[in-house]
């Protein structure tokens, strides 16, 4: 594996919500990502897994630079992008190194582009391609497994299938070396699922991509990941290979959520682990305390008195628990 | 393309009401093209021998109290009315969707400001502040048009600002942005083609509000001054005979200018259902 | 066991929707049956029928749906002949159905213990004394932390989890013999829907509620039903035991659709898809197997009608050419 290719430093990102009181007191913070550290090699495929609003979204929308982070960094081929601001990052000599496939396919097509469009544009702006670009599109279109004949069509003319490797074929069209993939197939069929994972699978082959796959399937992180990594409300409870982690999960949340996959209980001694209790609030959560605890079946007096930093006791394997030996 | 004008036509041949509506448009723009060549009388003649003769087979609008033909005049005023129309809409059109636009794209003070500006304008009665405008500006065709804009701007900042609005964090935007678009190419390029057929609806049902907005002003004697053929004049001067029984100096320029309203009112539902996504098949 | 009358028997049922662009077939010849205290996962992936299937069970059909025939017979009533008031009086008591988005199947402006409350009074005949103690009850049932306060509580201030769980309070408030669920966790995440998943499973073994669980995730009936029915296309292609489904599905579609679902052991390559799309179902010259121009088996003989699949049989493929009942037999 060669070097680091993204690396996130102590990223942050809160939002302010409810209205500022009136005597002048900071508004309540939601923390949708907090002091979050991520590592992501040329190459290399990175599973990015939990609940909604585990801070997911954000933390893609703050690496593709659609969002600004409250703090920290992000280094990019060892430059710091995340001090650019994310409206003036499509002028940035980084923005085609950064795309990413969008979970809705329908939704984040222009539905008055046509698909040759849609895939052409990036090329322009962003690899300031001139003139006509209807062969670089086709090859494209091609590499996608999108017949040439349906680039005239607009996205209503499409099905959700076709749609996807529209989507794919336009996040190629700038030569990234990063693509994040948010959610690319949950709004597939099963029998279309398949077919564009194993072109992701390809893709990433030929042209050496790395991946940062978001995904609340576990199944399908399983199969298209090298390393995996378990948000929880903003933070990072665990993190390392993904086989490793499907097969020992070492963090009561991850363990939780091994067994609810389902049909995968069987690979998990003691069987299913069911949650009980609320959800912490993400809304200026106490700094002191595990944002599972609560939810934890193993919870303990010292997970209310003590956030549990993510440590690594066995390389490559990082874990934030008290409770892990 | 060709499926869009297939829908087209499936939609007119659905809705004959529609139908209806393209065809009386169509005859409006040919007697504002053609207006000259097809008049049978010349417009400003006077032939006081002539003058309020009922409607016959050599006038079929019959003759004013100057004894001018009234189809010629109503048939001449066709581009002068039209002309205001067009250039009204077409200035609030640009200006109210660049404004929309910025609002709901950008939000905060831009929006602030923006909608403050639409709502002061609305609080008036239109037709009022429009008579103001002109009363001010001083009376000419040009000051109509931009009295007409002025009042008409407040709807296509509400529909560029609604639409923008929610467009600006659909997926696509997102995408266009990953893409290398600037905030200024998104709104160009992006977003704007697709509130076009909204305020495509907006401005044909605009265009008859402005016709009986110019018309309305000359009537009360700003703006166009006689003896310019234009139908709120021809209203004006023909109310003064209904009581002694010419009706036809009134009535016939008034049906054409209901028409006219009418036919941007049908046609703009029509519209609608051409632009509808859900009639799509 | 068979000579049990099962709860909700459907034979040969068929609807159409009328729209601009033509008729839409959308179900034909439906045959199948739900026992009492049955599980039964209803499997088939966007625009095979499933849902329309579950709306015309509870005479809550779009307005252009004509049924064109069958029965449907629950409790010695006809629901697809009965008046608009006998379904009225099934719906909720009999029948209850929870949808894919709680959020927008609960009343926004009316607070959740208000609309228990309305089921209750509609259908229970409680007094209005104990509606509150019910109703918190109800609550309670579905593992609502805290019912007291969320009794009080909009929809908009629940997660979509608890939202589901509200649904569900709903639907099971006055003791239906048929929960009928469509898709409910879909959007919610696995951890809370493997909790979802065993409220409705808990519940349903409580009361000996027959549940008919409707899904396009197969690995999630594999977990939770007790017999599949795959449809495709507006057909029942297949129906059996779970694990006889699993372990040796018939119909080529079921097959293809369990070698395309990513399971716990599969590998990437072992996935395939599945080859073309769904016929259009506007076509008026649509095969008599609607799988036939997806299916590497298809021949001649497919012309035919189809084999139905008796309503009451716990097993059964429509297929002239189904995959041999021990393993493969080249």
């Amino acid at each position: 594996m060669s070097g680091v290719l993204l690396e996130t430093v102590g990223l942050s990102r809160r939002f302010a919500v409810g209205r500022r009181a009136a005597g002048g007191k900071r508004a309540s913070m939601l923390h949708a990502g907090d002091d979050v550290n991520l590592r992501v090699h040329a190459g290399e495929s990175v599973g990015l897994v939990g609940e909604s609003g585990c801070g997911k979204s954000t933390l893609v929308r703050l690496v593709s630079r659609l969002l600004d982070p409250s703090e920290g960094a992000i280094v990019f081929r060892e430059r710091d992008i995340g001090a650019v601001p994310a409206a003036q990052f499509a002028a940035h000599p980084e923005r085609g190194k950064i795309q990413m496939v969008f979970q809705d396919p329908t939704d984040s097509l222009n539905p008055r582009y046509s698909a040759a469009d849609t895939i052409a544009e990036p090329m322009r702006l962003l690899r300031g391609a001139r003139g006509d670009l209807a062969i670089a599109v086709r090859a494209l279109a091609d590499a996608v497994g999108l017949a040439p004949e349906l680039l005239a069509r607009f996205p209503h003319q499409l099905s959700g299938g076709q749609k996807a490797r529209v989507g794919i074929a336009r996040a190629l069209a700038s030569e990234p070396d990063l693509l994040i993939l948010d959610e690319p197939t949950s709004a597939l069929d099963v029998s279309v699922q398949a077919i564009i994972l194993q072109l992701l699978a390809r893709l990433r082959r030929e042209r050496g991509l790395a991946y940062l796959f978001v995904s609340h399937d576990l199944n399908v992180v399983r199969l298209l990941c090298d390393r995996v990594v378990v948000m929880y409300l903003g933070r990072v409870v665990e993190s390392g290979p993904a086989a490793e982690v499907f097969a020992h999960p070492r963090h009561p949340y991850t363990r939780a959520l091994v067994s609810a996959i389902p049909g995968g209980t069987a690979n998990l001694a003691g069987g299913r682990i069911r949650l009980s209790g609320e959800v912490r609030s993400p809304i200026d959560p106490d700094p002191a305390v595990c944002r599972f605890y609560g939810r934890c079946m193993q919870g303990a007096p010292r997970c209310g008195a003590e956030m549990p930093l993510l440590r690594e006791p066995v390389a490559g394997h990082a874990v934030a628990c008290h409770f892990d030996r | 393309m060709s499926a869009t004008l297939r829908h087209i036509r499936y939609v007119l041949s659905e809705n004959l009401v529609t139908l209806g509506a393209f065809a009386l448009f169509t005859a409006f723009v040919l007697l504002a093209v053609l207006g000259p060549i097809v008049a049978p009388y010349d417009p400003l003649a006077t032939d006081t021998a002539r003058a309020m003769q009922p409607p016959s087979a050599a006038h079929w609008f019959g003759t004013d109290a100057l004894g001018r033909d009234i189809l010629s005049r109503i048939i001449i005023a066709t581009r002068l009315d039209f002309g205001i129309a067009v250039a009204a809409v077409a200035l609030s059109f640009v200006f109210g969707i660049a404004l929309g636009l910025a609002a709901g794209f950008f939000g905060g003070w831009w929006d602030r400001i923006i909608l403050r500006l639409a709502d002061t304008i609305m609080a008036f009665p239109l037709f009022v502040l429009a008579m103001g405008i002109v009363a001010a500006l001083g009376n000419s065709v040009a000051n109509i048009v931009y009295a007409t804009a002025i009042i008409n701007l407040p709807f296509y900042i509400r529909v560029a600002r609604a639409e923008a609005n929610v467009r600006r964090n659909a997926g696509f935007v997102e995408a266009a942005r990953l893409a290398g678009n600037g905030d200024w190419r998104i709104l160009s390029h992006h977003i704007f083609p697709n509130i076009l057929p909204p305020a495509m609806v907006q401005v044909s049902l605009n265009m008859g509000w402005a016709i009986l907005n110019a018309a309305g002003l000359s009537f009360i004697g700003l703006g166009v001054r006689p003896p310019t053929p234009e139908w709120g004049i021809m209203v004006a001067e023909g109310a003064t005979y209904i009581i002694s029984g010419e009706w036809w100096v009134a009535f016939f320029p008034g049906m054409v200018l209901m028409l006219a309203v009418f036919c941007f009112n049908l046609l703009g539902d029509g519209l609608r259902d051409i632009i509808d996504p859900r009639r799509r098949t | 066991m068979s000579a049990e009358i099962p709860l909700l028997k459907v034979e040969n049922f068929g609807l159409e929707f009328r729209t601009r662009s033509g008729v839409v077939h959308a179900l034909e010849g439906l045959n199948l049956a739900i026992r009492k205290g049955e599980t039964v996962g209803l499997v088939g992936e966007s625009g095979s029928g499933k849902s329309v299937l579950s709306f015309a069970m509870l005479g809550i059909s779009d307005a252009a749906a004509r049924v064109t025939g069958g029965s449907a017979w629950f409790g010695g009533l006809d629901l697809l002949k009965a008046g608009e008031s006998d379904l009225a009086e099934i719906r909720g008591r009999e029948i209850s159905m929870i949808f894919q988005n709680p959020r927008t199947a609960l009343n926004p402006i009316r607070r959740v213990g208000a609309q228990i409350e309305d089921v209750l009074k509609r259908h229970a005949a409680v007094r209005s004394a104990d509606l509150r103690a019910r109703a918190v009850e109800a609550l309670r049932s579905v593992n609502i932390p805290d019912p007291e306060r969320r009794y009080a509580a909009y929809p908009f201030e629940l997660s979509g989890g608890m939202c589901q769980r509200v649904m569900i309070a709903l639907a099971l408030a006055c003791g239906p013999a048929l929960l009928i669920a469509d898709e409910p966790t879909t959007g919610l995440d696995v951890t809370t829907q493997a909790g979802i998943m065993d409220l409705i499973a808990e519940r349903a073994r409580a009361s000996g509620m027959a549940t008919l669980f409707i899904t396009h995730d197969l690995a999630l009936a594999a977990e939770h039903c007790d017999r599949i029915i795959v449809m495709h296309a507006g057909h029942i292609v297949e129906a059996a035991p779970r694990r006889e489904l699993f372990a040796a599905p018939r119909h080529p579609y079921t097959a293809q659709l369990i070698r395309a679902t990513p399971a716990a052991g599969s590998l990437l390559e072992g996935l395939s898809a599945i080859p073309g799309n769904l016929p259009d179902l506007r076509r008026r010259d649509l095969p008599s197997c609607r799988f036939r121009e997806r299916c590497e088996r298809a021949s001649s003989a497919c012309d035919a009608p189809l084999p139905r699949i008796d309503a009451e049989a716990l097993s059964g493929v429509a297929c002239w050419h189904p995959l041999a009942v021990v393993a493969e037999a080249a």
